[in-house]
């Protein structure tokens, strides 16, 4: 890191090479479209290499980067409205298979239709409530690296997570996959 | 807590997902769930719900970074202006040579400003304590007008004070007549 910092560039591709995968499925999780995700992913390290200087190491690298790659995709899906449609992806393109699981050709339908129906659900959610549970379920955070790479407080991050699962389970309901979590009484 | 509704209820169940929840929190919603069918299959349903995520979410086909990306990435950054990554604060020797610069402009800013008011008192019309004042309030003047001057958007007469304000007592032919006549209490006519 310091001497990434002192103009390292060897260091510096050695950071990247670290954190690159996680940069990159987190992207994926937030705005979906595949044709933007290497623009994207670039320009985080680029920009983090920027503000080296800047990194005071209060967080760990990892939430840096985080909260660097989420302003980028805010900015992209302000500009772009709605999340593009994911196009589908090969396995020559780097993805790794739905089928990797095994399992009977069954399985492999139910998982790629849940798979299909929850990246809608999470397309449709505010994207307050989206990141939340992207973060949370998704990529397993604490609420406390929450809360510092969105920058709101424990109890917003909370309250957030929940109204994000919440519109989830409703959504994918309505494909009965799962239940909507609105049984029983509401007094 | 007890105006507690389901709703704010199933927020607690959220977190006690996460297992975020103690204290008189976790108190109040076990004794809630203990008497509330829905909040207690809306448990159920959210831990249910938490491991579909987690299971979907590792088989999906995410794509990784291609080959060469990292190296690709670093020689852009390597392309990047070294200015905004220079350590702070700056090496010793830079600060001596920084100093004696701002040093020199101070010098030089007093030496102007002394030049100036003497100049002022000098050529102005009237007595003393007039010259003062008009000194006093033309000096803010003066300054802008070396901006606006060098745009060629004053007049002539403020433009030889902006010169006179900068040091240049150089003035054309021309310019030293209208001067002549701005000292004589008027500025010239165009």
């Amino acid at each position: 890191m310091a001497a990434a910092r002192g103009g390292d560039h060897l260091a510096f591709e050695a950071l990247v090479l670290k954190y690159q995968d996680r940069i990159y499925r987190l992207i994926q999780r937030l705005v979906s479209g595949s044709d933007v995700v290497d623009d994207l992913a670039q320009e985080v390290f680029i920009r983090a290499y920027r503000s080296l200087g800047d990194f005071k190491g209060e967080s760990s690298l990892y939430t840096w980067l985080y909260k660097i790659a989420l302003n980028l995709c805010r900015n992209h899906y302000r500009t772009r409205g709605r999340r593009p449609e994911l196009e589908e992806l090969d396995e020559a393109d780097g993805a790794t298979g739905l089928a990797a699981d095994g399992g009977t050709p069954e399985d492999e339908v139910f998982r790629h239709e849940f798979w299909e129906q929850l990246r809608q659900g999470l397309d449709e959610l505010p994207p307050d409530q989206r990141e939340a549970v992207v973060f949370c379920d998704l990529e397993g955070m604490s609420y406390e690296e929450m809360a510092d790479v969105i920058g709101v407080p424990i109890g917003t991050v909370r309250s957030r997570i929940f109204r994000g699962r919440r519109g989830l389970q409703r959504r994918l309901a309505a494909f009965h996959v799962v239940g909507s979590g609105t049984a029983g009484r509401t007094a | 807590m007890s105006d507690m509704r389901c709703e704010d209820y199933r927020e607690l169940v959220s977190a006690f997902v996460d297992e975020r929840l103690d204290g008189a929190e976790l108190l109040s919603l076990e004794a809630h769930i203990a008497t509330c069918p829905g909040c207690r299959a809306f448990e159920v349903e959210l831990h249910r719900f938490s491991g579909l995520l987690q299971a979907a979410e590792a088989l999906r086909p995410l794509r990784r970074p291609p080959p060469g990306f990292a190296a690709m990435v670093a020689s852009r950054a390597a392309a990047e202006p070294r200015t905004q990554i220079i350590p702070f604060p700056a090496a010793p020797a830079a600060r001596r040579a920084s100093r004696v610069t701002w040093l020199g402009l101070v010098a030089a800013a007093a030496v102007a400003a002394l030049f100036f008011a003497w100049s002022w008192q000098r050529l102005l019309p009237g007595d003393l304590p007039t010259q003062r004042r008009i000194a006093r309030t033309a000096a803010p003047v003066a300054g802008q007008a070396v901006a606006a001057a060098d745009e060629g958007s004053m007049d002539t007469w403020m433009h030889e004070h902006a010169m006179l304000a900068r040091g240049s007592t150089i003035l054309g032919p021309a310019e030293e007549i209208e001067f002549a006549s701005f000292r004589a209490g008027a500025p010239a006519e165009r």
